[in-house]
């Protein structure tokens, strides 16, 4: 019998690209991690993904499939017989859908900015960010009922989403001297967050702190840099 | 209090989208028309996080975002489906859904803005159009094949207000010849059953948005 060919386009330092990773070990589904080059695409990418050449993209007997939250769904659709990712109950799994499109659209965007604000605007971006994960502390206290996670006693949709944040958001932390989670607003989440790196499906894919640190601040140079070249 | 609520606001084409879904999959609702220039209590007791519409209450529990609401009445009510039960062809679904969320809001920064920040709205609007017409509709009747389905209705916006949208600010977008697919599919939509009895006038339409980009521009 052939063997399932699956190929999963994507970078370590990608949150998003954990994602499908997490997925895929939840369901012990063996894969080929290609790694693209930072800086360039390669001709699978622009194959698999013309529409917006990103990555993740995961590529099952040769169909692509794109967008990491979409690639975490049908990974959960066809390797059926695995852990579940999402809920079983309707109405849980739009609590789950609502909370994961808040944290890529509303939430991590704003820990993007974190890293070239300065002065005021610094200050009200990581006041959003608290807020905002204050709210997420509230969800995290509602939607696991005293469980270690989103998903109860075990990973699902929502620890997925939003736990692919937690290298950058440890990052940020780092390179703005600035806590974000703590004891005192999150202490639900705080937890969460060791458990869930933690965690066998988790803990190879998460990617260094140190490293996104360098990264981070290789990026914010160069879009300083930027900045003051076309003033 | 009914068993299902639908809070939205006439203009509004992501209210639409739910009230379709609705007809389609024939469930019985009660329809709640929300004022959001003075939002309810009610509204923000059921959607503190955005305090948006549409809201769709189920037995009391809220649901919002109104894709995440299809997904929900489709897992629930499963006649007459919206989304393909293969898992790939669900996942190219999804992934248009989210494109036109992600992208289709350049239109209303056209509706909203002048100047500079207007034209390149214009032009992302351009963009998300053409990519729609190369690499989404085919030569399907339908984005969903021979029958309605999710892409459609996530399109919508594209099919009955874009037109109201393009003669508030004086600025031809959808030109026929330029996307001939998705201009014959905005015929083809309009024309479904459910979607042609239910769609807000566009005369009134027009009088509330023209009256809508004029006080943003005042204020601006």
């Amino acid at each position: 019998m052939a063997k399932t060919e699956l190929k999963l386009l994507g970078a370590r330092a990608s949150p998003y690209v954990m994602r499908p990773r997490i997925a895929l070990n939840i369901k012990s589904a063996d894969y080929e991690f290609l790694q693209e080059t930072p800086g360039s695409k390669s001709q699978l990418l622009l194959e698999s993904n013309p529409v917006h050449k990103k990555i993740p993209v995961l590529i099952h007997n040769g169909k692509p499939i794109c967008e990491s939250l979409i690639i975490v769904e049908y990974i959960d659709e066809v390797w059926s017989s695995g852990p579940s990712i999402l809920p079983s109950d309707p109405y849980d799994r739009a609590i789950a859908r609502f909370w994961g499109a808040y944290v890529d659209e509303k939430w991590f965007p704003n820990l993007r900015i974190l890293s070239t604000a300065e002065g005021e605007a610094r200050d009200q971006v990581i006041g959003t960010l608290v807020e905002g994960l204050v709210l997420l502390e509230d969800a995290f206290v509602k939607i696991s009922k005293g469980k270690a996670f989103f998903g109860g006693d075990q990973i699902g949709y929502l620890d997925i989403a939003f736990g692919c944040y937690l290298g950058w958001l440890r990052a940020s932390e780092k390179m703005n001297v600035v806590k974000l989670l703590d004891e005192a607003n999150t202490p639900g989440l705080v937890k969460w967050a060791d458990t869930f790196s933690a965690h066998p499906a988790v803990k190879d894919v998460m990617p260094e702190i140190d490293k996104l640190v360098e990264f981070g601040k290789s990026l914010a140079a160069k879009f300083r840099a930027a900045k003051t070249g076309s003033s | 209090m009914a068993e299902i609520e639908l809070h939205g606001t006439w203009p509004s084409p992501y209210s639409y989208r739910v009230l379709w879904a609705l007809k389609l999959k024939g469930i019985p609702y009660e329809y709640v028309e929300e004022d959001l220039s003075n939002k309810s209590p009610l509204l923000l007791q059921y959607n503190p996080v955005h305090k948006k519409i549409p809201v769709l209450v189920h037995g009391g529990k809220p649901i919002c975002e109104s894709m995440i609401i299809l997904e929900y009445l489709d897992e629930t009510w499963p006649q007459n489906p919206l989304l393909p039960s293969d898992p790939y062809e669900r996942a190219v679904v999804r992934f248009w859904v989210k494109f036109i969320e992600d992208k289709g809001p350049s239109a209303w920064v056209v509706f909203r803005t002048s100047g500079e920040e207007q034209e390149k709205a214009v032009k992302d609007s351009l963009e998300m159009l053409k990519t729609i017409e190369e690499h989404a509709l085919g030569e399907k009747k339908y984005f969903g094949g021979d029958k309605i389905g999710m892409v459609d209705i996530a399109c919508s916006g594209i099919a009955h207000w874009l037109q109201v949208i393009e003669e508030v600010v004086g600025i031809k977008i959808l030109e026929p010849h330029k996307f001939p697919r998705l201009h014959a599919w905005t015929k083809t939509f309009k024309e479904a059953p459910i979607i042609k009895d239910n769609l807000p006038n566009q005369d009134e339409m027009l009088v509330f948005f023209k009256q809508a980009r004029e006080k943003l521009l005042a204020s601006a």
